[in-house]
């Protein structure tokens, strides 16, 4: 198959080669044949301007005495003689025609030239003859054909010789070239098949170990919180709060196990597409939210009809993580503000962002935050697995887009995000939607 | 009585004898105008001297004159024994040197006479002969009788003797004559009938038409034997009833169809003419 493929790549070098020189071997024939043509009629008119100077200087005497038939008698015994003549025309001051000779002969180049006889700058015979010139075509057409044949063995030797060299020199070396350059990319796409394979297995072991993790957890914590409530007058406070660590530690680890599993389903499910009304979402989102948070009074501003093409389940986690962060950093905000909309409808993709002016971050931290378990905050400031950008970021991948923040310290932050290239729709209604 | 008779007998036959002999053994000269080049003219009359040669069983030596006042001369003075002539020429001749007898006259298409034709531009305003006062006129030869002498003696005729027109020239020929009032150089001239008819389609138009006259004729001298011009003029006037002797004819000029007889009253009209002309010069 390989073999094939170098084979058909030399063969269009060579074939290109070869038409290349050819054109070019045709330019320049034609070229030098158009040269010669235009030599030839020079010279074919020079040849017909002398014999009419000739014909010309022999009347102009006779002319000037009246003796109009030796004019007429020698300018017809010209035409009779001159086998190239085809016409010879001869007119009077007055445009009497003295001689009209036009023989029947057919002719693919002929050459018209015209002289007068004048005598104190008065015109008293004006002479004109045709003459064929068709051996001219004839010759530029039988060195065209010899130029061609010699042109094309020109083309083939040298081709020839070329392409022997070229394939000693480059060819060769290209070829191997070539070689190495498939063997590393099976090579290649042979890793790339074995790495998949083992991403998919480690999901999948992941995956495995939080579900079964969760069981025993679940012990742990509901019996901690049991033993709590059952024995809490035996214990003294310090083995409450040993409890309460326990039940603290097995919710944190609970909560941790839930989003790694959010994060694992999200990298190996494909993407349902669907038109998502991205304001409703964010609508949803917030009624829940503000439960969470009953002594802090937000300001949400939300963008009507913001319409995209995504995955909804997708879409909603994205949306979720975004907003609770924002509501998080920013409850303890004197008057916190949450916003979400789109920056510009017309470009595209389009660029979304969910805003806060809550406790914002340093921007040299920007890059880590998205990846899995990173933190800028304790657990006593904030509470949180480290898990929720590392999603938002894996569902932009997954929809073709990407994610990034604008922060500073103490000034709030903003999540800019995009869905892959798509018009933005502000309303579309659902059965008319149509998803590849 | 008998040797009387048989002596009388042998002179007549000795005479006769002597006399085919000396006819057999005569060398003649038949001299030609030099109308047109003698090689032309060479060519031209050898057919017929050859014929009239193996006809009259004697030699006819051709010779082109000098010029037309030679060849008048040459017959004038008997220095030749036949010769060609123009009818201006012959009337010429006999002004000069008295009668001589004459043989033939050319017939051209069956007519021993021709015309002459004074032309003008097909669109020229000229339509009559005094209305040539004044205007360019372009004559042939100046010793040509259609060309110049017939002509210059109609313009005589309508009151315009030559020295009343513009500009006047002898051009050579009839067709020089011709192409020169078509080209516009002349306002008119004077042609053969031949010629008019030649260029009529080219543009030229008839103002007048000369006198017919007789056509050129063979004269022989006043020395030659009698039974010899006899014998001459019979086989010159029969030529033509053999048909391939019209080929003899055809090699003088192509339109020439018989020679026919002839008499010097033919020329009387022109001798008027030439006389009126020669009064005018004096």
């Amino acid at each position: 198959m390989d073999q094939k493929i170098v084979y058909r790549t030399n063969r269009n070098i060579v074939i290109a080669f070869v038409v290349t020189l050819l054109l070019l071997i045709i330019i320049v024939d034609a070229f030098l044949l158009n040269q010669q043509y235009t030599k030839m009629q020079v010279l074919a008119k020079d040849r017909t301007t002398q014999k009419l100077q000739l014909a010309t200087n022999f009347s102009y005497e006779p002319i000037l005495k009246h003796d109009y038939v030796s004019v007429k008698r020698f300018l017809e015994k010209w035409a009779n003689n001159d086998e190239m003549l085809i016409s010879l025309h001869a007119i009077m001051e007055n445009g009497f025609t003295l001689v009209d000779i036009s023989k029947d002969i057919e002719s693919t180049n002929s050459i018209t030239v015209s002289k007068d006889i004048t005598h104190e700058n008065k015109v008293l015979l004006t002479i004109s003859a045709t003459e064929d010139y068709s051996e001219i075509n004839d010759s530029i057409t039988d060195d065209s054909i010899i130029l061609f044949v010699i042109s094309t063995l020109i083309v083939s030797i040298v081709g020839y010789f070329l392409w022997l060299v070229l394939r000693r020199t480059a060819i060769k070396p290209l070829q191997l070239a070539i070689d190495d350059l498939i063997q590393s990319e099976k090579i290649l796409e042979k890793r790339s098949k074995q790495l998949e394979l083992s991403n998919q297995e480690l999901e999948s072991y992941s995956y495995s170990i939080a579900h079964d993790l969760r069981t025993p957890l679940r012990s742990i914590t509901s019996f901690s919180q049991i033993l709590k409530e059952d024995s809490s007058n035996k214990l003294n406070e310090e083995e409450i709060d040993y409890l309460d660590r326990i039940y603290n530690a097995g919710t944190f680890m609970s909560q941790l196990i839930y989003d790694i599993l959010e994060l694992s389903k999200i990298s190996r499910e494909e993407v349902n597409y669907t038109l998502v009304n991205l304001s409703q979402v964010a609508n949803d989102i917030l009624l829940y939210l503000k439960n969470l948070w009953p002594n802090v009074k937000f300001t949400f501003e939300i963008e009507d009809n913001v319409f995209v093409l995504g995955d909804e389940a997708s879409l909603r986690s994205l949306l979720d993580n975004l907003i609770s962060n924002a509501c998080k950093f920013s409850s303890k905000s004197p008057s916190p503000k949450i916003e979400f909309g789109v920056q510009n409808r017309s470009i595209n993709p389009p660029v979304f962002y969910v805003k806060d002016n809550g406790t914002g971050f340093n921007l040299k931290y920007a890059e880590k935050i998205f990846t899995p378990f990173h933190r800028l905050h304790k657990n006593s400031q904030y509470d949180g697995t480290g898990i929720g950008l590392a999603t938002v970021k894996r569902i932009t991948e997954k929809h073709h887009g990407k994610v990034w923040v604008e922060s500073e310290e103490n000034k709030g932050a903003t999540f800019f995000f995009t869905l892959g290239n798509q018009a933005l729709e502000t309303s579309i209604p659902k059965k008319e939607l149509e998803i590849n | 009585m008998i040797k009387k008779v048989l002596s009388k007998l042998t002179l007549t036959i000795l005479c006769s004898f002597y006399l085919s002999i000396s006819h057999a053994n005569e060398t003649l000269t038949l001299s030609i105008h030099p109308y047109k080049s003698a090689t032309i003219l060479h060519k031209a009359f050898e057919p017929l001297t050859q014929y009239l040669s193996s006809v009259t069983k004697t030699t006819i030596q051709l010779q082109i004159a000098k010029d037309y006042q030679s060849h008048i001369d040459l017959i004038g003075k008997d220095k030749v024994d036949i010769a060609y002539m123009g009818p201006a020429s012959y009337v010429q001749l006999v002004k000069e040197y008295g009668k001589k007898r004459l043989l033939t006259r050319l017939a051209i298409n069956g007519k021993p006479t021709f015309k002459g034709v004074i032309v003008v531009p097909l669109k020229s305003k000229i339509t009559t002969l005094q209305m040539l006062k004044n205007t360019r006129f372009a004559f042939g030869n100046a010793a040509s009788t259609m060309s110049h002498l017939v002509p210059r003696y109609m313009l005589l005729k309508a009151k315009i003797p030559i020295s009343k027109l513009k500009k006047y020239a002898f051009l050579g020929n009839h067709e020089n004559v011709a192409l020169a009032v078509l080209s516009g150089n002349y306002d008119a001239g004077a042609v053969k009938e031949e010629i008019y008819f030649k260029y009529q389609s080219q543009g030229l138009r008839a103002l007048a038409e000369t006198p017919s006259l007789s056509e050129h004729l063979f004269v022989v001298n006043n020395n030659l034997h009698s039974n010899l011009v006899k014998k001459l003029k019979n086989e010159m006037l029969n030529l033509h009833s053999i048909k391939e002797n019209i080929l003899i004819l055809q090699s003088i000029k192509k339109t020439a169809s018989a020679l026919v007889s002839v008499k010097d009253s033919d020329y009387e009209n022109l001798r008027n003419i030439l006389e009126t002309l020669d009064t005018e010069n004096k």
